[in-house]
């Protein structure tokens, strides 16, 4: 792919690299900001390389994901050797305007392991099948599909028989 | 995509919902892109280096004062454990000292009671000798 091909890929998706990008900081839109520009950064300069072994959307997605655990472990770091605590993700911003179903949906969803929590925003989210969930967040076709039924059976739990 | 079919559609379409939610209010791309790096995940700022130098400075220091303190401690023990082993001369006149008396102490024989007497061999038989066999009394 050309640095212009790169560059429309990334236009194509931005919505929902940013969507994903909430999804993988805890909806803390300002660090999400951050973890979606240097991801953007990382592919145009060349630091990660599109190899075509994927779609380009489960390769952007994944360069994300991996943004964020980065931020995660500074955030981390940060807090255990300068004792800095970082900004708490609770978006209570937007939580004023969200509906009920919505916070209830959240609240469950926090409660999930990451990794279940990802698989399920992978698949239901945006779409993805389990393979490419599964190339998304390096992990097995196998293991993602485990991740997949028991988020799916625990959520279900969470929320309760709901009605269309 | 097959995996969602037993899936509750409300849960579905919640799920759709905070997805659509966030695109919304993506930032426009450009001024993502163009915006100031400070703070870009992966990159120090100087203040933060200068303050992960001082705790890295802190944590060398740290593990360089434990090793002295461990390689000394051990050191000190291994000292303390050769010289017991080594007794002072005293000890060692003590331990071979002998009584000028002692020698009353023995008596004829008591060398029995140390060691095993050695017997002499048994005697070879004699070319031509014949062993005397019991007869119990009857030729």
């Amino acid at each position: 792919m050309t640095p212009a091909d790169i560059r429309a890929e990334i236009e194509r998706l931005h919505p929902a690299g940013f969507a994903w990008s909430m999804a993988c900081c805890g909806r803390n839109r300002q660090t999400a900001e951050d973890v979606l520009q240097t991801s953007y950064l990382k592919i145009l300069d060349g630091r990660a390389r599109f190899e075509g072994r994927s779609s380009f959307k489960t390769f952007l997605f994944g360069v994300i994901r991996r943004t964020a655990a980065e931020e995660r472990r500074r955030a981390a770091l940060a807090g255990l050797f300068l004792g800095r605590a970082e900004a708490a993700a609770t978006p209570a911003a937007e939580a004023g305007a969200a509906s009920v179903d919505r916070l209830a949906f959240r609240a469950a969803l926090a409660r999930l392991p990451r990794r279940q929590r990802e698989v399920l925003e992978l698949v239901f989210s945006f779409g993805m099948s389990l393979q490419e969930s599964a190339a998304t967040l390096s992990i097995s076709p196998g293991a993602a599909s485990v991740h997949y039924d028991r988020a799916k059976k625990r959520v279900a739990a969470l929320l309760g028989p709901r009605t269309p | 995509m097959t995996e969602n079919r037993d899936t509750d559609p409300a849960i579905v379409r919640l799920f759709e919902d905070e997805r659509r939610a966030d695109e919304v209010t993506a930032p426009d791309l450009d001024a993502l892109l163009v915006r100031p790096a400070g703070r870009r995940v992966g990159e120090v700022r100087p203040g933060r280096r200068v303050a992960f130098a001082a705790a890295a400075l802190a944590l060398v220091a740290l593990v360089a004062a434990s090793a002295v303190v461990v390689v000394r401690t051990v050191r000190s023990r291994v000292r303390a454990a050769t010289e017991a082993s080594v007794l002072p001369p005293e000890a060692i006149a003590l331990s071979t000292w002998k009584s000028p008396t002692d020698a009353f102490l023995e008596t004829p024989g008591s060398d029995l009671w140390t060691q095993v007497p050695d017997f002499a061999p048994a005697p070879q038989p004699v070319p031509g000798h014949i062993p005397i066999s019991p007869t119990k009394g009857v030729d």
